[in-house]
């Protein structure tokens, strides 16, 4: 059977070798600068020791006061609602759009932490992101002038699925006002 | 031919005897496909309409990094109505060719946007679908108005090209767990890592997830294992044999099968993928050409439910499920359904090739 027939000629190949290979080989240098669209499938290269009878997750929390003025947890799906709520580790680290950047800091598999461009938030767009977080909290229930990004590493018992602990690692209050 | 020809020819001769299928199976394919996206994978857009502009932080490489923002809310109704259209006569078979490469531009400019916000989902095979089925001439049987072949088109190439991006898909997620993973040390696993992370992120643990934290320790390890066995040997399964080929499909679905049952992670996108190397046209051709109008009147109802729920509301990808909670539910149990399907049709498909009579 020749290629002629069924396949691809040596530069069409070419091409779609260099297409696959050079968006694979970013994504395994700087997983943040994995360009879109390109052929290249999760990694999730953790790893967990076993050994171990507990097991310490990160987690963050989103934090509402209520009308009492005490800080409660806010589910993700109903806060970001339409996005996403597993894109809440992003959007986090990106402080919910609301102070002005230009440029983010990237881990890579050889240079450590590199900053990189990104497309600037201006203060244009932290005030209308304001306006909507103000909204959506108001909506939920809560007071519109505030909320809290928490932190926190939650160490669980293996054994009885129960929170043996739960510290606080970081808390950023965010002033919508 | 100098060496690097005779490797290419080499290289796409031996992927043409392992894909080989007849070119009335991509027809019918072409239905199915319809019916998977109205049920199952409708691409809704019109909801980054919604999204303020401070979470906008497209990937340095890609198209929405052209642009300052998230585009006004009527592009992306536009987008829902029209990604719909194309999906409906893409199935139908009007202008296949032209619908499809019409779909894959919105498709791509979309999901751009969708992943705007820092996070990339990687659907991507579903959309390289597409553009193999154009190689591939999908659009030529089993249509209101056929398309004429083109002299690039060939259903092998497309299911070449096909293979060939699943084939590096998985390796692309293999190779780097290779290097972590295979370490021999049983007090180790990555298998958990994902676990954990389902169980103590979802809001739901469904199916076999509460019950993995009791499985004995090697068993962890052996998915490791396997897990990078299986993603790392989707090239030398095309290049050994067809029956290879279809044994390692027929695993994926499997694979993904298990992942839905202990993840809950159902991967739906790759159901459609792995489906287009079924030989379709001796398992339907006959239903479908003696059901007469019934599969179009049924995918127009399908077609004309979603644009009204799109007007009327903001749309649902799943079974035209709008609550989101109960979407991820549904998108658990759909991606058990889906996969049991599959493997089942890709096992039949295996054992014909090994010449048993199911």
């Amino acid at each position: 059977m020749s290629s002629v027939k069924t396949g691809f000629s040596t530069t069409a190949t070419a091409i779609i070798a260099i297409l696959l290979i050079i968006p694979f080989l970013i994504r395994s240098l700087a997983p943040a600068l994995e360009p879109y669209p390109a052929i290249v499938l999760p990694l999730g290269i953790g790893l967990f020791n076993i050994e171990e009878t507990e097991i310490d997750i990160n987690t963050i929390q989103i934090m509402g006061q209520n009308e009492r003025g005490e800080w409660e947890r806010i589910q993700a799906g109903n806060f970001l609602e339409p996005v996403p709520p597993y894109y809440l580790h992003k959007i986090a680290e990106n402080n919910f759009g609301l102070i002005t950047q230009n440029r983010k800091v990237i881990k890579t598999a050889f240079w450590g932490e590199i900053q990189v461009p990104r497309k600037p938030i201006t203060d244009k767009d932290v005030t209308s992101t304001k306006h909507w977080v103000r909204d959506r909290l108001g909506t939920l229930g809560f007071r519109d002038s505030t909320f809290l990004l928490r932190r926190t590493l939650k160490t669980v018992d293996l054994k009885t699925d129960s929170v043996k602990s739960e510290t606080t690692l970081e808390e950023v209050e965010f002033e919508l006002d | 031919m100098n060496w690097i020809d005779r490797i290419v020819d080499s290289y796409w001769s031996k992927t043409a005897e392992a894909v080989t299928l007849p070119e009335e199976s991509l027809g019918i394919f072409r239905w199915i496909y319809g019916f998977y996206v109205f049920l199952f994978a409708a691409p809704t857009f019109s909801w980054i309409a919604e999204v303020p502009a401070g979470f906008f932080d497209p990937p340095l490489i890609s198209v929405a990094y052209l642009f300052d923002g998230f585009p006004p809310g009527w592009l992306f109704q536009t987008l829902d109505i029209a990604v719909l259209t194309a999906v409906f006569l893409i199935t139908i078979g009007v202008k296949a060719r032209l619908f499809t490469i019409l779909l894959i531009v919105i498709k791509l400019f979309g999901l751009s946007f969708a992943y705007s916000m820092g996070k990339i989902d990687h659907g991507i095979l579903e959309n390289a679908l597409l553009l193999c089925m154009i190689v591939g001439g999908w659009g030529r049987h089993f249509a209101l108005l056929p398309d004429k072949k083109l002299d690039f088109e060939s259903t092998v190439k497309g299911l070449s090209l096909l293979a060939t991006f699943i084939s590096f898909g998985m390796f692309s997620a293999g190779i780097i767990k290779l290097l972590f993973w295979v370490d021999f040390d049983l007090t180790t696993s990555g298998f958990l890592t994902w676990y954990y992370s389902s169980y103590y992120n979802f809001d739901y643990a469904l199916l076999l997830l509460p019950y993995v934290k009791n499985f004995p320790v090697i068993l962890y390890e052996i998915a490791d294992y396997t897990a990078v066995a299986f993603e790392i040997s989707g090239f030398i399964m095309l290049l050994w044999s067809r029956k290879t080929w279809l044994f390692w499909l027929m695993a994926a679905s499997f694979f993904h099968l298990s992942n839905t049952l202990v993840l809950n992670i159902p991967f739906l996108e790759h159901v459609i993928v792995y489906l287009a190397f079924v030989n379709m046209y001796t398992i339907w051709s006959n239903k479908l050409i003696n059901a007469g109008k019934i599969p179009g009147v049924i995918i127009s109802v399908l077609f004309a439910v979603h644009i009204v729920q799109r007007i009327i509301y903001s749309g649902a990808e799943i079974l035209y499920i709008t609550n989101y909670q109960l979407h991820l539910i549904a998108n658990v149990y759909t991606g058990l359904f889906l996969w049991l399907i599959t493997g089942t049709l890709l096992l039949y498909e295996f054992r014909k090739n090994l010449g048993i009579n199911s």
